[in-house]
């Protein structure tokens, strides 16, 4: 019967997050920013409206689990959404309450149920590019509603007893400052990778004698460790800006944020190379050669007919490359180029959990909004005749 | 118009072509035939210098091609290949025109010949320009092939296999279609195939080849009722009076009846598109020894005698 089309993915997370619910610490709360913590259950601190509210929601996920892909998006993506936003306001609500009884400087932060339930609640939106095929205008309503609620919740000051909160006020504009180094140099990395990448991806494809020397270089470099390249780039850099005034004019120095975009271009590079080679080994050779037979130029029938025909999976190297290039970024904070890694490796220092998952968790975020949007942008390049 | 002087072609051992000489006159459709790998779509290729020879040379229009820009020759040659190769990323109306746009044909010239084009190929623009090429079937693909390699009114169209993907329904309605639209163009076209009804359909002249070298060159006619090797009795089959049959009209075993004329209706009677093989289908269908002839309003025109036939 079609409308039982179980969908696996959906309902492990669905479970994964009813589990979650019931056996798992909902906040933790400690009396001090160092102390050891006590953890809260969700149904112990919940009001029964409320337990039975949560409950109700991610039984209906695992019910959406079970209806037919026909049907499936608009209440999959309901129920996702509704459950989101009611898990932000639960977390809200309650974290405010254990913070009236408790003196100031006390701290409650989320528990291993709410993590859990997050990543279960992310689950459920796996399926989001397949819904904004299928039906755009209810997806971008939900996810309009989602960022419209998540904003509301934020601004009506809601979450501001949350500890990873109070560290964010903290650290407001130092936060804006790094969230901006860390776009520039991802992006800035990125961008490059892609200018020179497919170019040399094309290289590589049509001189065979430079194919398996490019590919081999950059699949040895991705082999190195990230916090290893921005170390070993560290003295040459130095050396270079000591002897060249140009250069030292223009900001490069051992540390900083020349070898971290060297060498996040360098790791930029194997995806997008490896995709325009396998991208151009993938067209069929017979409409190769009839571009050539009607008497194309080299670069006519590249620019015409073989790069447009591949641009979406030279795109999905560029996302693949931008996902990677904003994780590395982190380790980046370390020579003194800046971004999120600072507060990671702040924390990581003073052992405080919540100034680490202030660096980690936009990372995190960044990440999936990039891959998302990229994903979405590919699906819209790739050729219409090619979809 | 096409000519091949002692062309050599050789692969690090293997000689794909042996001193190959023939010559192709303007508006003859010459078909290459011979089994796989016999060097056909090699010779076919040296023509638009996708292939460059070993040894030889190869005249167009009397002009070595050696001396031509292989890009300015190219475009002015068409060019067909089995699998159509038509580009999946391009609507039907920006394949046709790939030509013209390499020759920077203004807008509206452009515009005009695709439609032109797909008129000539019963294809309506409308509907058909804006599809993209997966979404035709097979046959309109190769119509769609074809049209795009007619596109700059080359004087010269080389063919290499273009209907031998095709399912015999629609193969045998594209070549009949070929042929019609052959006769108002009067393009000079090789065409490559392993398929003997196909070249014997459609070539004015036929080049059997094996193992890199012309076995026989020559015209259908010629090639069907003189043999010159065992090889080509042996490819052409035993059948190949039939085949011959098949390219024969009845106008020329037609004896005219004298007399006025009569109107005949029956389902024994001939018309005058009919060929050779269809009077010998009737005669044997209906156990005859001659069969009549009538015009497109039933009017008897004449007979066909089984003797003639045999004789012929």
């Amino acid at each position: 019967m079609r409308l039982l089309k179980l969908d696996k993915v959906n309902l492990l997370g669905a479970l994964f997050g009813t589990l979650s619910l019931c056996f798992c610490s909902f906040l933790i709360y400690r009396p001090h920013r160092l102390a050891a913590g006590t953890p809260h259950y969700f149904v112990d601190i919940a009001s029964w409206p409320e337990s039975l509210w949560m409950a109700a929601l991610w039984i209906a996920a695992v019910v959406a689990s079970f209806i037919a892909r026909e049907k499936r998006p608009f209440i999959q993506l309901l129920v996702a959404t509704t459950l989101t936003l009611s898990l932000f306001w639960m977390i809200g609500a309650h974290s405010s309450r254990l913070f009236e009884a408790a003196p100031s400087y006390a701290r409650i932060s989320l528990g291993l149920g709410s993590w859990l339930m997050f990543t279960a609640a992310f689950v459920l939106f796996l399926n989001l590019l397949e819904f904004l095929r299928r039906s755009p205008v209810i997806t971008c309503l939900c996810v309009v509603s989602l960022c419209l609620g998540l904003t509301v919740i934020w601004m009506h000051g809601h979450l501001n007893h949350l500890s990873i909160v109070i560290e964010f006020y903290n650290k407001k504009e130092r936060f804006m400052d790094e969230l901006v180094a860390h776009l520039t140099l991802a992006f800035s990395a990125v961008g490059i990778g892609a200018l020179l990448g497919i170019p040399l991806g094309v290289l590589a494809f049509k001189r065979k004698t430079l194919g398996a020397p490019i590919l081999t270089i950059f699949n040895i470099v991705q082999t190195i460790p990230s916090l290893a390249l921005f170390g070993l780039l560290v003295t040459p850099l130095a050396y270079l800006s000591l002897q060249v005034e140009f250069l030292h004019d223009v900001g490069v120095e051992g540390i900083g944020w020349a070898p971290a975009l060297i060498a996040l271009v360098l790791y930029a590079l194997l995806p997008i190379i490896r995709n325009t080679h396998a991208g151009l080994g993938s067209l069929d050779k017979g409409i190769i050669e009839a571009g050539v037979g009607m008497g194309m130029s080299r670069l006519r029938l590249l620019f015409t007919v073989e790069l447009p025909m591949i641009r979406h999976i030279i795109l999905n190297g560029v996302r693949i490359a931008a996902v990677q290039s904003i994780g590395n970024t982190a380790v980046a904070a370390l020579i003194g180029a800046g971004g999120f890694g600072i507060f990671i490796f702040q924390g990581l220092g003073q052992a405080a959990t919540d100034l680490i998952l202030l660096g980690t968790l936009p990372i995190i975020l960044l990440a999936v909004v990039t891959d998302f949007l990229m994903q979405a942008i590919t699906f819209l390049a790739k050729a219409e005749a090619l979809k | 118009m096409i000519r091949f002087q002692n062309v050599t072609k050789k692969y690090a051992k293997t000689v794909a072509l042996n001193n190959l000489s023939f010559e192709v006159d303007k508006g003859e459709c010459c078909v290459l035939l011979g089994p796989s790998g016999c060097g056909k779509s090699t010779s076919l290729k040296l023509i638009n210098r996708l292939i460059e020879p070993t040894a030889g040379d190869i005249f167009v229009n009397g002009e070595n091609v050696s001396s031509v820009v292989p890009e300015q020759l190219r475009r002015s040659v068409g060019y067909v290949i089995q699998n159509v190769g038509l580009f999946p990323h391009l609507n039907v109306a920006e394949n046709i025109a790939t030509v013209p746009k390499l020759l920077k044909w203004d807008k509206a010239r452009v515009h005009s010949r695709v439609e032109e084009l797909l008129h000539l190929f019963r294809m309506s623009p409308q509907s058909y320009c804006d599809r993209y090429p997966h979404q035709l079937s097979g046959g309109e693909a190769q119509r769609v092939g074809v049209a795009r390699a007619l596109a700059a009114d080359p004087a010269i169209l080389l063919m290499d296999e273009p209907f031998g993907a095709l399912d015999p329904v629609i193969r045998d309605a594209l070549q009949a279609e070929f042929r019609h639209i052959q006769q108002d163009l009067k393009k000079t076209v090789v065409f490559v195939t392993h398929d003997v009804d196909e070249a014997i359909r459609l070539a004015t002249k036929i080049a059997v080849i094996n193992h890199g070298e012309i076995v026989q060159y020559d015209l259908v006619e010629n090639i069907l009722t003189r043999p010159a090797h065992p090889f080509i009795s042996q490819f052409f089959g035993e059948d190949r009076a039939l085949k011959r049959l098949a390219r024969l009209s009845v106008k020329q075993f037609l004896r005219k009846t004298s007399g006025e004329a009569t109107k005949i209706d029956t389902d024994s009677a001939l018309k005058l598109e009919d060929s050779g093989k269809d009077a010998l289908v009737k005669m044997i269908g209906h156990k005859l020894m001659s069969v009549p002839v009538v015009d497109d309003d039933s009017q008897l025109l004449g007979e066909i005698h089984l003797e003639d036939i045999i004789n012929s």
